[in-house]
Formats: structure tokens, C-alpha cells, sequence
């Protein structure tokens, strides 16, 4: 049973590596935005820094942690920096003055909806 | 007056001579009044040049028989003078002179040897210009009289010579003189011939009175006055007794009123040959003295009594006075110092004619029961200059009793001092000069003991002592190395005992010491104190505290430099114990502090204000406190302080298993007081062996407070919502402070594991705790740790670090870090050789849990030839991808790159090589509480023919595998593999470089 498996297995295709090729405006990123039904915060700067914080932690935006991000097409990386880089890979579906969603590049079954909180 | 006197002498001579010849006229002439009257009229106008009237004229036999007498009566001198009250000089109702009858028949010479006067009045008058009323002689007398008076070339020889009821006044415009006395009456008899004199005289008068109208007005009168006095005075032998009575007696003069109701003075005096011999009694009652002015004094007694004896022997005098004036009460400015007390005076005095010097012998004064003995010597010079070498010794003084005896304005003024009792004896020798208010001191020795004391002051501080004894004596001049001393002495007491209510008990024994002071009389120099104390113990009880210290020395200085006040003290101690309650113990086996302080008033911070410089210096100490399982031991430090820096400039403390030393400066201290700037702090902590874990765990909860603290420190609720809500107190870091601590530790053990030659650098600034780049040895790896902690709030506590262990058994780093199974915990699978990096940061509540949203971390391990252990979870992936189970379980390297983000760790895709076979492994578990995970193996180098995928997710109990098509066999495949692939790679890249950018080379570690 295994080996039959694993026969069928090994013809079948590999897993996909595709990122959708779509381009979104970056200028509408810039602002702060809230994860649905939380309180987590992403704010995003013109000159490629933002920071995040979560209210529910008991973190005011004072009290933020700062990353710097880049939007490429649909890819998103944030790089955490503190005592050590923490990168985050994001893959963008949707971004609009009022929605920013995308799901994780590494556990692509994680997605994230944000709304749009305050304009830059 | 003398002159006054003189001129009553003169009168006096010249009506004895009217008389004599009145008395020749009428036994060779006229012996009937009506004949003799005018002759004497007649005689009387040939001597006295202004009018006179004399009533009757008359021979007496029988009156004054054996002697022939001469009665004239009514006998008036007018001659009026401008601006006298009246033109009569003198009025007598009855004038008899004695004549001697014997040798008037014998040798024909008039002698008259006694006058008496029996009612009338004189009346004395000189105008402003000096014009008299009594120039009432010829001219040739006038100018014998400016010629002067001689009393010693005078001959008489007076049988008597009396006076009844004659009232005499004398004015004189010229001295702004009024005198006058009434009633008064004069016995005398006796002779004068060549300054020897036998007379006895009494003069009484019912009232006398002088007034003096000058600058500074005069008035005196007496009543009832009677002097007795009986002289026998030779040229080598005499005799002398006075008395002196009277009654009221009253003076003024200026702004000085005294006054008594009864005077009784004896005066009795021997001479033989040069020398006399004399004593004097004077009683007065009711003296009243009243001086006013703006600080008005008044004194008066019921009595005052005098009693002294003497001689003198043409050169010097000596007096024994005593002085007793019972109930005498005196104010001062409204201030009452003595009231109806006894004061008694007794001295012997001994000095010259020249008053300049006196000798003082068996001097006793006395308040009531306090008594002063003087003896010694004064001298006068004439500029005024008092010299004095004088021993004063007091009875033992009873000083609640004398205070009892001092003004109320001066109690008042000690309100705050409560003497229950004190006993004072003071013995001094002074030998010194007073010129013009500055004392210039000799010589002193002296001696002030207090046989008990126990004195309150403020409510606040009370001093028992059974004795101190204080002494005094001024050196010739000797200079220290800080000031020229003028005085030095002793002290010393058995036990003093001091309460400090509020505060605690304190107690010495033993005191001995010494002091000097500087002159304290020049006000040009400034004032310095210098003390040697030492004593047997000196014990303090403060509320829980008991402490002792064995055979303390302290010397201690204060004087000025620079005009400001400069302070410098040293304490050696033999030995030192306190307790504080039943578990705090701190011991010391010598002790010893150097300290010195300016003042300086200008400046605003304490520190600033004193300058202090202080060296300290322990041995032998040894400190058990409640909050630390083991005593700390120090067997030495050595401590500087300097102003705005404190210098560790040797120390070694033991504190359980651990031993170190700490070195260094802490600086700015005056910058920071005020505010304006942090402390700094640069310190090494050097130790051969610290036990790191039972450091942390006897400091784990130090400063805490109890739970039922009032505290309202963030708090916060367990995740069990039952559980009552726990105050957390966590460690905040001090701000205002830039710390730094090199640490130099050979071997520091935590948790089992020895790490050696622990160097790197540990600093506390503004907030932040960092230990950085620590580097350290151990048999399991070399290691380096950055750490860092800040404090922001309470419920907001940051925790990062940075570390790096190279060459780790993999076992070990896993039993050195527990935590690193949570994170990697695939880790536990291998056995091998690994280096370890992991750099992370989170915030933490108060109770230390994490705030997940904030963790952010990565790590990296990379291993070669490690051993894969046999487990379960091992032989079943190996079954799943059908791996050959003989195969042996070493994988030849292993690159992993770790990240985490809040609760994510996400295991970037690594290559292990398993003899024939490779994979790539990576994927995710979430740091939850399922801890649920999700884990991809791509087989990529296989003997078999197929290439299988396995996902391994669930729970770390509920495991599931399930096969799948590869996801990683393309990624090191640079020309197949996608883009997130690539990406991932990138980014695994910069973790692995970012975590090793800090790893110090070898050489860091062996150094």
C-alpha cells in the first residue's frame, strides 16, 4: 500500500511554487491598518518602515516595534529588526484604500484580512 | 568742703580771739554787761570789718568756775552780700568762753580753753563771681588768709568745745552748692600740738543735707546722724575709735539712687610705731541701690552687714572684709536674677598704697548654697590693663537648684533643656590679661567634673551619665599642623547614655580622650576644635537594630580653610557587631574611617555643600541577612570616597560559593544629585569561581514586597481566573545611572555547568540593563551572551539577548537551555556537535509572562556528523519514507535557520544527509498551547527510485504523517526552483548572517 502510494506520488506533480503576478498600488498601504476582530495594528511609512503593536498584549503604538517592509508585486516581506532579523513573507491577494489581505508565504493556509484604520 | 571747712576753722579762731579779748577788757577794765557790752562791741568791729551786734556782755565765774568765763549773748554777724538769702551770717543766742584764771593771774596770758555755743545759726553764702559772706575779716587777715591755711602749725589745746541747737547752711553759687545741717551739735576735747592729736569729739545732727546741681546732679541727706570718735594719735603710738550712727540715709546722683533706714558703723584702729591695726563693723538696714537708664537696676536687701579687720604699715594694707547681705533680691532690666537671696562675700585682701596690686587669700562668695573660693593675684597697669592669676573653686553645684535661682527670661530661654539632675564642681587656675574687653590667657588649668547628669533636651534627647570630668589647660602656644591651640584638656567618664526618642537608645563606656581648642577670644582667627576620643564600646539600639563597637577611636578636627568650614574625622574600630532583629547579622573585625569635609554654604546640593572625602576601610567582615540563605563573608575593602566620585579601590567579598572582588570608580555624583546629568559607574568584577545559580537564587525575589501590600504596582490576573489577583514587583531598572561592569570571572557555575574565563562588559544606563558580549568557556561550548533588559513601566519589561555557543554537544545546550525544545525541538532527535545562535527580544507583563505579540527571535544550528538518536518518531519517518532501516543514523550536516515571530516558529527548509538518502526538512509549530505544528520532508537523494514528501503535523500527541508530493525538491536547484523558494532561501541567508555578525573570533574566548 505504502510503495503504491508512493508510486503515485512520485508521478504526480510537485508541489506549486507560483506567486500570482498581480501589482498593487503601494501608496495605498501607507496608513495604519487593523487586523478584523483584533487589536493588532500594522502601520506602514512612505519610506519603507512601520510598526506594529497589539493593543490586547497591553502595547500602546508608543510602545510599537518597528520592521521595515517592501511590496513587490504581490510579494510583501517584513524584516522585524530588534536583537535579531525576523523575517516575515507575505503574498498580497488584495489591497485597496480600505482592505489589505494576503496569506502566508511559508504556511499558505494562513491569511490575514486587515481594514484600514487611520490615512497616513 | 575743705575750703568750707577752712573757713568755719577760720571763724572759729576768730571768735575765740573776740572772746580773749573780750574777757581781758573785762577783768582789767569793766566787769558789768553794761560796760562790757560795748567794749566787746567795740573789740568786734576791730576785728570783723562787717556789722556786728552782740546783745550782752558778761563776766562769768561761777558758770564755768575754776576757769573765768566770758558770756556774750545774742551775737550777730550781718553782711550782705547780693543774691544771699539773707544778710546774717551768723546769729548765736548764746556764746561762753572759758578762760584759764590760774595763768591769767600767774602769767597774765589769755588763754581760753573752752568755748560753748548754745543755739543759733550760720548761714554761708558764695556768689557766682566768688564774692563771700563770710569776708568779714581786716584786710591783714585776708592776706594771711590767701597766704593759706596750715592745721598742722595750729596749737590747740581745748578744754572743750561744744555746740547745742545750731543750724548751719551753706550756698555756694560758685560750686552750685547747697548744704545744710539742723540741729546739730558738737562736743570736742582735746589738743593738737605738731600733728599730734588726743581729742575726743562727738557731732550729731538731727538732719543733714547736700545738694550738688552739675552735670550730673548730687543729693544726700541723712537723719539722726551722731559720730563718735576718739583719737590718741602719736608720733609713733596712736589709737583711733569711730562710730558712726544714723538713721535714714538717702543719695542721688545721675541716674544712681541708694538709700537705707539705719547705719551703725565702729571704727577702731591701733597704731605701734609705723604700723596699724584696725577693724571695722558696718551694719546697714534696708540698702536699696537703684540704677536707671535703659537697662534700670535695682538691688535691696533687709540687711547689709560688714565686718572686716586689717592693718597697714605705711606701705601696705591688707583688708579681711566679709560681706553678708541676707534676702537680697536684685533685677535687672526688668530681669529678676536674684530674689530674696543669701550673698555672702570673704576675702582676705593684701595691697600697696598705690592700689595696683592685690593679693586674694581664702576668697569665699556665696548664693545661698553655691560657693565660689578665689584666691590669687590682680594687677592694675595703668593702661588699663587687668592682669589676674586667680584660682576659683566651687562647691559641688546643685545645677537644677541653681537654675531655680536664674531669671525666668533665661528658663525661658533654656526651655528646651530638662536637667532632672547635675552635679558641677569647677577647679581652675587662670593666669591672664583683660585689656580692653580681650582676654589674653597665660596660663589655665582646670578641672570641671559633673558627678551625675541627666538632662533632656527638646523632648528628644536625653544624656545619663554617673561623672564626667572635663579638663582644661592652655599651653604655651602650640601649633598643630592645623591651627595654634589655646586650650587643651581631657575627658573623661565612666559610662555616658543617650536616648534619641524616636530613634533609639546609645551608650559608650569608658571615655577618655582629649581636645584642644584654638583661641576663641580672637575674633580675627577663625575658631578650631580638635578631639581624640577613645572609649571601651560604644553601643547603639535602634528599633530592631543592636550594634557595638569595640574599642572605637575617634579623632576629629574642625577649623576653616580657605574661610570655610573644614571637618576631618578618623574612627578605628577594633571590632564591630550589629544585629537587626533576630536574623540580620553584620560583623567587622577592624574598622576604620578617614573623613574630611568644606563647607560650603553657596552651593545648593549636599554633597556640593561638604566636599566630602572620606577613606573606609573593613577587615574581617561578616553579614547573615533574612533575605540571603548564606552569609556573606568580606574579608577586606577599601573604600574612597573623594567629592563627586566614589573609588572601590580594593575588595573581596564571599557570598556562599561564590567569591569575587569588585574595583572601580562611580563618578558624577554631584552632577546627578542635581539633576542635570547621570551616574556613571566603571567597575570590574573580578572572581575566581561564582556560582551564578545560587547567586540568582538568593537574589530571586529580594525587594519584593509582601502580598498584602498596599502597593498599587501594576498588577496581574493568572490566566486561571480563580486564582486570586498577585501584585508583581518587578525588577525596574534604575534610571539616571550609566553603569558598567567589566566582569573578569575564571569560573562561574549555573546549573551545573562551569563556565570559564566569563569576560565582558555589563552596563546599566538610563533604563537598560546590558550584559554585553559576555564571553565565556565551558566543557559543553564556548560561549558569547549579549543580554539586555529595560523597564519602561511595570507591565511593559524588555528582554533581549544575543548567544552564541560554539562547538555545543547538543545534549548539553539542551539541559543548559530547556527552552530551546520549545524552539527546536527536532533537537532532542540528535546527538552531536552543533554551534548555536540565537538572538531574540520580547516584552514581558509584570509577573515575567510573555507578551507573545511582541517575541520576535531567530536562531541558527548548524551541526556536522551528528548522530540521530532512535525514537519513534525517527523509525516512523524512516519507515514513511521508506529509508533503509540498517542505514546508519549519522547525518553529516545539518544547517537550520529559525525564526520566530510572536507565537510562530517557522523552521526554515534545511538539508540533512542520512548516509544515501538526503532531505530537506522545514515548516512550522506554533508556540500555543496545542503547540500544534506542521512539518514538510522532501526526500531528495534517494537509492530508490521514487522521491516521497512527508507532512508531519498535529500535536506533539497526536502526530499525524501522511505522504505527499515533495515540496522541496527543486530548492537547491537554482534554475527550477520558484520564487518562494528562492525567496526563502534569501531570507534563511540573511538570519544565518545576521545572527553571526556579532560572534567574536576565538581568540575573544581564550584571551
Amino acid at each position: 500500500m505504502l510503495i503504491a502510494t508512493a508510486v503515485v506520488l512520485c508521478w504526480s506533480c510537485e508541489g506549486e511554487d507560483v506567486v500570482p503576478d498581480k501589482e498593487f498600488d503601494v501608496t495605498l498601504l501607507y496608513g495604519t491598518w487593523r487586523l478584523n476582530d483584533s487589536q493588532l495594528y500594522y502601520k506602514y511609512f512612505e519610506d519603507g518602515t512601520g510598526y506594529t503593536w497589539d493593543e490586547s498584549d497591553d502595547v500602546t503604538e508608543e510602545e510599537a516595534q518597528g520592521f521595515t517592509w517592501t511590496l513587490d508585486k504581490s510579494e510583501m516581506i517584513h524584516m522585524h529588526v530588534g536583537m535579531a532579523l525576523v523575517p516575515k513573507y507575505y503574498i498580497v491577494t488584495k489591497l485597496t484604500d480600505t482592505q489589505l489581505c494576503y496569506y502566508d508565504a511559508y504556511v499558505t493556509s494562513k491569511t490575514y484580512q486587515f481594514i484600514k484604520a487611520t490615512q497616513p | 568742703m575743705k575750703k568750707a571747712l577752712k573757713v568755719i576753722g577760720i571763724v572759729l579762731v576768730s571768735l575765740l580771739g573776740v572772746v580773749a579779748a573780750t574777757i581781758g577788757i573785762a577783768c582789767w577794765l569793766i566787769f558789768t554787761p553794761a560796760r562790757l557790752t560795748p567794749i566787746a562791741q567795740k573789740a568786734a568791729d576791730k576785728y570783723i570789718s562787717c556789722d556786728t551786734h552782740i546783745g550782752k556782755a558778761n563776766i562769768t565765774l561761777f558758770k564755768t568756775f575754776p576757769q573765768l568765763g566770758l558770756a556774750v549773748d545774742d551775737v550777730v554777724i550781718i553782711n550782705p552780700v547780693e543774691g544771699a538769702a539773707t544778710d546774717t551770717v551768723a546769729a548765736i543766742r548764746e556764746l561762753d568762753a572759758s578762760i584759764d584764771l590760774k595763768r591769767l593771774i600767774k602769767t597774765h596770758e589769755i588763754v581760753v580753753n573752752g568755748i560753748d555755743l548754745n543755739g543759733g545759726k550760720a548761714y554761708i553764702y558764695t556768689a557766682a563771681d566768688g564774692t563771700s559772706n563770710i569776708d568779714i575779716f581786716p584786710k591783714s587777715d585776708k592776706e594771711k588768709d590767701k597766704e593759706g591755711f596750715d592745721l598742722s602749725s595750729l596749737t590747740l589745746d581745748v578744754d572743750h568745745l561744744t555746740a547745742q541747737d545750731l543750724d548751719v547752711t551753706y550756698c555756694s553759687r560758685k560750686d552750685s552748692i547747697d548744704a545744710s545741717a539742723k540741729g546739730t551739735s558738737l562736743n570736742v576735747k582735746g589738743a593738737l600740738n605738731k600733728g599730734n592729736i588726743k581729742a575726743q569729739a562727738e557731732l550729731a545732727a538731727k538732719h543733714a543735707m547736700l545738694n550738688i546741681a552739675k552735670s550730673e546732679p548730687l543729693s544726700a541727706d541723712i537723719d539722726g546722724m551722731m559720730l563718735k570718735a576718739d583719737i590718741d594719735a602719736l608720733s609713733k603710738d596712736g589709737k583711733a575709735d569711730a562710730t558712726l550712727a544714723a538713721g535714714n540715709i538717702r543719695y542721688e546722683k545721675g541716674t544712681v539712687e541708694a538709700s537705707l533706714q539705719e547705719l551703725k558703723a565702729d571704727v577702731k584702729a591701733d597704731k605701734d610705731d609705723t604700723l596699724w591695726k584696725g577693724s571695722a563693723t558696718i551694719n546697714a538696714s534696708a540698702p536699696l541701690l537703684a540704677v536707671n537708664g535703659k537697662s534700670p537696676l535695682n538691688a535691696g536687701a533687709t540687711r547689709l552687714d560688714l565686718e572686716a579687720k586689717g592693718w597697714f604699715d605705711g606701705k601696705n594694707i591688707e583688708i579681711e572684709p566679709v560681706v553678708t547681705t541676707p534676702d537680697i533680691s536684685f533685677t535687672q532690666a526688668g530681669t529678676q536674677w536674684l530674689n530674696r537671696s543669701d550673698v555672702s562675700i570673704k576675702a582676705g585682701v593684701r595691697t600697696d598704697t598705690t592700689f595696683r596690686r592685690f593679693n586674694l587669700s581664702e576668697g569665699d562668695i556665696r548664693l545661698n548654697q553655691f560657693a565660689l573660693g578665689l584666691d590669687g593675684d590682680i594687677a592694675l597697669s595703668p593702661n588699663d590693663t587687668i592682669g589676674a592669676d586667680v584660682h576659683l573653686k566651687t562647691n559641688c553645684w546643685d545645677i537644677p537648684a541653681l537654675l531655680t535661682q536664674l531669671p525666668r527670661s533665661v528658663r525661658r530661654a533654656l526651655k528646651d533643656v530638662q536637667i532632672r539632675k547635675a552635679g558641677a564642681t569647677l577647679d581652675l587656675n587662670v593666669d591672664g590679661t583683660l585689656h580692653k574687653g580681650k582676654l589674653d590667657l597665660k596660663n589655665a588649668d582646670g578641672t570641671l567634673l559633673a558627678d551625675y547628669l541627666d538632662v533632656t533636651y527638646n523632648d528628644s534627647i536625653t544624656v545619663i551619665t554617673p561623672r564626667v570630668a572635663i579638663g582644661l589647660h592652655t599651653p604655651k602656644s602650640r601649633k598643630t599642623n592645623k591651627f595654634t591651640e589655646f586650650v587643651q584638656g581631657t575627658i573623661a567618664s565612666p559610662s555616658i547614655d543617650a536616648v534619641l526618642t524616636g530613634t533609639g537608645d546609645f551608650s559608650l563606656a569608658s571615655l577618655n580622650g582629649t581636645y584642644s581648642l584654638s583661641n576663641f577670644t580672637d575674633k580675627k582667627k577663625p575658631f578650631s576644635a580638635l578631639a581624640s576620643l577613645g572609649m571601651s564600646t560604644l553601643k547603639a539600639n535602634v528599633d530592631t537594630i543592636v550594634a557595638q563597637m569595640e574599642r572605637p577611636h575617634i579623632d576629629a578636627l574642625m577649623t576653616k580653610q580657605k574661610n570655610k568650614p573644614y571637618y576631618s574625622a578618623t574612627l578605628k574600630a577594633d571590632a564591630f557587631n550589629g544585629n537587626m532583629g533576630k536574623t540580620t547579622k553584620l560583623s567587622t573585625q577592624s574598622l576604620a574611617i578617614d573623613a574630611t569635609a568644606l563647607q560650603d554654604k553657596t552651593k545648593k546640593n549636599v554633597l556640593d555643600q561638604w566636599n566630602p572625602d572620606a577613606q573606609i576601610q573593613l577587615k574581617g567582615g561578616h553579614a547573615e541577612l533574612p533575605a540571603l540563605s548564606v552569609p556573606i563573608d568580606i574579608p577586606n575593602i577599601s573604600l574612597e570616597f573623594t567629592p563627586g566620585k566614589f573609588n572601590v579601590k580594593q575588595s573581596r567579598i564571599v557570598m556562599g560559593n561564590s567569591d569575587f572582588a569588585l574595583q572601580g570608580l562611580i563618578t558624577d555624583l554631584n552632577t546627578w544629585l542635581d539633576k542635570e546629568g547621570l551616574l556613571k559607574a566603571d567597575m570590574t568584577f573580578k572572581s575566581d569561581y561564582t556560582d551564578v545559580t545560587q547567586i540568582l537564587d538568593l537574589v530571586s525575589g529580594m525587594g519584593s514586597k509582601p502580598k498584602n501590600s498596599t502597593d498599587t504596582a501594576a498588577s496581574t490576573q493568572d490566566s486561571d481566573d480563580s486564582e486570586p489577583m498577585k501584585e508583581d514587583n518587578p525588577f525596574m531598572v534604575p534610571e539616571g545611572v550609566d553603569v558598567r561592569l567589566r566582569t573578569d570571572i575564571k569560573t562561574a557555575n549555573w546549573n551545573g555547568f562551569k563556565f570559564n574565563n566569563v569576560g565582558g562588559r555589563v552596563t546599566c544606563s538610563d533604563g537598560s540593563l546590558v550584559a554585553e558580549q559576555l564571553g565565556f568557556t565551558s566543557q559543553a561550548a564556548t560561549m558569547q551572551l549579549t543580554a539586555m533588559y529595560k523597564s519602561p513601566r511595570k507591565n511593559h519589561l524588555y528582554a533581549g539577548l544575543d548567544f552564541h555557543l560554539i562547538d555545543v554537544e547538543i545534549d548539553k545546550l539542551i539541559e543548559l537551555i530547556p527552552k530551546i525544545d520549545s524552539i527546536v525541538p527536532m533537537l532532542k532527535e540528535f546527538d552531536g556537535q552543533a554551534q548555536f545562535h540565537l538572538a531574540g527580544e520580547t516584552y514581558m507583563k509584570s509577573n515575567y509572562d510573555l507578551k507573545l505579540s511582541t517575541l520576535r527571535g531567530a536562531a541558527t544550528v548548524e551541526g556536522k556528523d551528528l548522530k540521530v538518536l532512535d525514537s519513534n518518531t525517527f523509525a516512523t519517518i524512516k519507515k514513511y519514507l521508506m529509508t533503509d532501516r540498517q542505514a546508519e543514523n549519522k547525518i553529516d550536516s545539518m544547517d537550520v535557520e529559525i525564526a520566530v515571530f510572536r507565537d510562530e516558529v517557522d523552521v526554515y527548509p534545511f538539508r540533512i544527509r542520512l548516509g544515501q538518502y538526503e532531505a530537506i526538512v522545514g515548516g512550522r509549530h506554533n508556540i500555543n498551547k496545542d503547540f500544534d505544528f506542521n512539518y514538510h520532508i522532501s526526500v531528495t537523494d534517494t537509492p530508490l527510485p521514487v522521491r516521497l514528501g512527508l507532512n508531519i503535523d498535529g500535536t506533539l500527541d497526536d502526530m499525524k504523517f501522511k505522504l505527499v508530493t515533495p515540496k522541496y525538491t527543486n530548492l537547491y536547484k537554482p534554475e527550477k526552483r520558484g520564487v518562494v523558494a528562492t525567496r526563502s532561501l534569501e531570507l534563511k541567508k540573511a538570519i544565518n548572517e545576521s545572527l553571526k555578525r556579532n560572534v567574536k573570533s576565538n581568540e575573544y574566548f581564550n584571551d
